[in-house]
């Protein structure tokens, strides 16, 4: 994000990826579609993308009333170019139409599979299966229905705030 | 009884882990590609002017890219 805040890129559109992005990946759908099947994958990217649209919209709302005034960025130029968006490592590119080199796509490619991905997400997946399955086990179905369960009227804002991204990491 | 449990738990989560790894390597796979996909864009001009399309865009950016 911060290339986006130095280039100037208005803030309805930082707070699309920033509402989004998080709320979703390649390897989370992935994923969701092996637990929870992929119509419930699906669902989960088209609720990213539209509460992504709605945050532009509302924020948008907002800067035009001036509340977002004043704060520290620096201006978009007619002819800066934007940085790229992917979330990892940025290709110097030397021109707009110019493909970056196949070694350094190469680097990208192993940066993003093996150190940020596999090293990482297999790790966070053992705790994860182990975790879900201790709840499975050891934790009694009918206490997590009567928390969870469809009577109850604080059973979503309940999930909801389970699944808040810091409690998850 | 605890150590049946502990068993059962560890039995539990080979098999969901195994299950769950093929929908990993997917999920980097794609998510791998989609990165080196994206960042061969340096300049992206629908970025300065908002809208509907473009807070569209960018959302649908923001979930293809692993971070």
């Amino acid at each position: 994000m911060i290339p986006f805040l130095t280039a100037g890129v208005p803030w309805a559109l930082m707070m699309c990826f920033l509402i989004s992005s998080p709320l979703n990946s390649p390897n989370t759908f992935f994923l969701i579609a092996g637990a929870l099947g992929y119509s419930m994958a699906i669902a989960q990217i088209v609720a990213a993308i539209s509460l992504g649209v709605a945050s532009g919209w509302v924020t948008s709302l907002l800067e035009s009333k001036g509340y977002l005034q004043d704060q520290l960025r620096t201006p978009l130029s007619p002819t800066s170019p934007l940085p790229p968006v992917s979330g990892g490592d940025s290709i110097p590119v030397k021109s707009p139409s110019s493909k970056p080199e196949a070694k350094t796509l190469g680097r990208v490619f192993w940066h993003s599979l093996y150190r940020a991905g596999t090293r990482r997400l297999v790790r966070q997946l053992a705790i994860f299966v182990f975790v879900a399955s201790a709840i499975k086990i050891l934790v009694p179905t009918a206490w997590i229905a009567s928390l969870f369960g469809k009577d109850q009227w604080y059973s979503i804002p309940l999930a909801a705030l389970l699944g808040i991204p810091p409690l998850r990491q | 009884m605890g150590f049946d449990s502990a068993v059962i738990v560890f039995k539990e989560s080979v098999i969901f882990f195994l299950h769950l790894l093929p929908y990993l390597i997917a999920g980097l796979f794609v998510g791998a590609v989609l990165e080196v996909r994206l960042s061969r864009y340096k300049e992206i001009r629908w970025l300065k002017h908002p809208g509907t399309r473009a807070y569209m865009m960018v959302s649908l950016l923001g979930v293809g890219t692993p971070l």
